[in-house]
């Protein structure tokens, strides 16, 4: 498909002169979603669902976030140049969306990241045909078949009922994972109070604006220490092995993120209770994606593509590696952004 | 296998010794039996399978993957049995409806199943189970299952259930055999204390603790006796009419790196419990710690080993004589039944630790610090 292309700014749609979450400042930005690496400052002109639009916002502050900005919900059609272009939910996080564009009766669609397990706190997956498909590929092997995320709320709590006077200190990224966790243990019936790090409290308040209830949330940074014995509390990934945990009463250390499937990766994090959520596709749902969406042609912008692409070749489908630098899996040591 | 997994994997992960007794706590109240036995035979060393061998468990791997994916995987998760049993796809209709085979099921099996049917025995396992499941089972299965959890520390975590100390449970231990349904009963207070009867099992010795800060002046001279405290390792000796047991003094059994040891206590065919110091004797010379060392390191020694690090033993104490327990009688009572019984049977390679005679604790003081330069630790 010879109008999508990439240049070094990203992967850019030539006859609606658009870049798709661009890796520097443009003048027109589609944005598939508020993580850091996806969602960068200082574009002229940003299109992005209204809650991807209010998370940047809420990390970049007044200007940053794009100098003019239009709002686009799920599945409103627009023209921009000669494209017809619309999102569709992409089930990763609040907002997350896929940038479906039609040119010329082709259709090709750019899913950001993206996962199919059901996801209490944004809208779900929705598989659009296509003749080309983007994907991402975090979890791009064959041995990345994920545990439902149910079974391992069920052990965290398991272990705090098991150890009532420790307190189990859970990693996890400030925008998606925290508040998807907070929903699973209200799901699973755990209405304690949350003690937040204070890096994350802002976006959950921003998704409670936002109509995802998330209980009460209490700022673990504040608290008296006593206070959180035996309870819960989330922290960024950077701080569950840091100095402020230690500052907890007597502290597991939890961390919740797609890699604890693999011991050596959950080892070395030194965590004691790895729990295996991911806000990523795994193996079967990307290659289920794949196919569902009926496209000839699949794109991996990044993650371990060599397994993917190989996979795309016996189903008799043309893969290509486009090996984004500057894309990440959010589970791994990036810096936080800025929560504002 | 899926409780069992659990632990296991909990037990990777956690490196606080009061969190892992929690968790082997709930565990030995929560399993069944004989599960629950059979997982504390895999913490004491005593379970252990060759069902499989690595290009097995490739080979089942290959029937349900792609050999190319399995390589990528292979190489990104970097240990086999992890990687099987993560990539492993149960058939279309076999997951849920059969459930997975518990590890006395699993144990059970095992024992007698001819080679010939493993591959089968173990593809069907790989499909009722979990990933966690699989992978316990695969280290199982290939003989090289590592539990976090050390023997000491299960017993330990058995005592506290019943509010016992670990060495009640130490003497009962070497008497018993997986899956130690006795051993549970009574914890549990179903059953009476397990009767060792005739059999050489290890009895907790009293151990030897430093008189630091301890105001000399205190004790009474005449109430004390001084011996020697040898570079070697201190062990107690089990000899009944079931057999001849080296302990270590936390009850692990040595005696298959002694079979010189053993083979002295058989021909005395005494019924005796002692406590000594082993030791590497050439003549009345005591070899350096780490010649007894090379003979710990071995399961079993060579017969150069033999003839070149001949063991020996220095006699501190006798706990049991002819089935009677001497341990409450006073310790120079005792002491005449060790020399008595010494010059009775005259074992070879046993000497009798010398009893220093001394007036003052001063006098100790100087004998030690002239005692360094002699292979005595002090």
């Amino acid at each position: 498909m010879d109008w999508l292309e990439l240049k070094p700014e990203g992967l850019f749609c030539a006859p609606g002169a658009f870049y798709i979450d661009p890796l520097q400042p443009v003048a027109h930005a589609v944005i598939t979603h508020g993580h850091s690496d996806h969602a960068r400052p200082n574009h002229a002109h940003v299109t992005a669902t209204p809650e991807t639009l209010a998370i940047m916002h809420l990390r970049m502050g007044e200007g940053r976030a794009g100098h003019t900005r239009r709002p686009l919900h799920y599945g409103q059609v627009i023209s921009v140049g000669d494209v017809q272009l619309w999102l569709a939910p992409a089930g990763h996080v609040l907002g997350s969306a896929q940038v479906v564009m039609e040119y010329r009766g082709q259709r090709a669609v750019v899913s950001g990241d993206y996962k199919r397990t059901p996801d209490p706190t944004c809208a779900p997956f929705e598989v659009v045909p296509c003749d080309l498909f983007v994907t991402e590929a975090t979890f791009g092997l064959p041995v990345f078949r994920l545990p439902n995320p149910a079974h391992e709320i069920g052990k965290l709590l398991h272990d705090v009922r098991l150890f009532p006077d420790r307190t189990h200190v859970v990693g996890c990224y400030a925008l998606g994972k925290c508040q998807r966790l907070i929903a699973l243990l209200r799901n699973a019936g755990y209405h304690d109070p949350l003690w937040l790090h204070g890096a994350l409290l802002p976006m959950c308040r921003l998704y409670e604006s936002l109509g995802i209830p998330l209980g009460e949330l209490r700022s673990a940074t504040v608290a008296q220490k006593a206070e959180m014995r035996g309870g819960i509390v989330l922290a960024p990934p950077s701080a569950i092995a840091d100095r402020w945990a230690r500052r907890l009463p007597d502290p597991v250390v939890c961390l919740a993120s797609g890699w604890m499937h693999v011991r050596q990766r959950a080892k070395a994090r030194g965590v004691e209770l790895p729990l295996v959520i991911s806000d990523h596709a795994d193996w079967d749902a990307l290659l289920g994606t794949c196919r569902a969406t009926g496209a000839q042609e699949i794109w991996v912008t990044h993650g371990r593509e060599d397994a993917l692409i190989y996979a795309m070749g016996k189903m008799q489908l043309h893969g290509r590696a486009l090996r984004l630098i500057g894309y990440e899996d959010e589970d791994e040591d990036v810096p936080e952004g800025d929560p504002a | 296998m899926i409780e069992f997994a659990t632990l296991l994997e909990r037990l990777a992960f956690t490196p606080s010794r009061t969190m892992k007794l929690a968790l082997l706590k709930e565990y030995f109240t929560m399993a069944p039996d004989p599960d629950r036995g059979y997982a504390l035979a895999a913490m004491a060393g005593s379970l252990s399978f060759a069902a499989a061998k690595p290009a097995m468990l490739r080979a089942l791997a290959m029937e349900r993957i792609d050999p190319e994916l399995f390589a990528l995987s292979y190489d990104y998760v970097g240990d086999l049995a992890e990687t099987v049993a993560l990539i492993w796809r149960p058939e279309a209709g076999q997951s849920g409806d059969v459930p997975a085979p518990s590890l006395s099921e699993v144990v059970h099996t095992l024992e007698r199943l001819p080679k010939a049917e493993v591959p089968d025995v173990i593809r069907g396992w790989l499909d009722t189970c979990d990933a966690s499941s699989r992978y316990a089972l695969l280290k199982l299965i290939t003989g090289s299952l590592r539990v976090g959890a050390s023997a000491r520390l299960a017993k330990t975590a058995l005592a506290n259930i019943a509010s016992l100390s670990p060495d009640d449970i130490e003497e009962v231990w070497h008497g018993l055999e997986p899956p130690y349904e006795a051993l549970f009963a009574w914890i549990e207070g179903k059953a009476p204390k397990p009767d060792a009867k005739d059999a050489p099992v290890f009895c907790p010795p009293m151990l030897a603790q430093p008189l630091e800060n301890i105001d000399l002046t205190a004790l009474n001279p005449t109430d004390w006796r001084a011996e020697w405290k040898w570079d070697g390792i201190r062990v107690q000796l089990v000899s009944t009419a079931q057999g001849e047991r080296v302990y270590t003094r936390t009850a692990e059994d040595i005696g298959k790196a002694f079979p010189d040891i053993l083979a002295i206590m058989q021909d005395l065919g005494s019924n005796v419990v002692l406590d000594g110091e082993l030791l590497i004797v050439h003549g009345t010379t005591v070899a350096p710690f780490a010649d007894l060392q090379q003979r710990l390191n071995r399961k079993a020694p060579t017969a150069s080993m033999l003839r070149d690090m001949p063991a020996g033993i220095r006699l501190y104490d006798i706990l049991f004589e002819d089935g009677e327990d001497l341990r409450s009688l006073p310790f120079d009572t005792r002491r005449q039944r060790l020399e008595s019984w010494h010059a009775r049977l005259n074992p070879s390679r046993m000497i009798l630790s010398e009893l220093i005679p001394f007036t003052h604790f001063g006098d100790l003081a100087k004998l030690r610090d002239a005692a360094r330069s002699e292979g005595i630790e002090g």
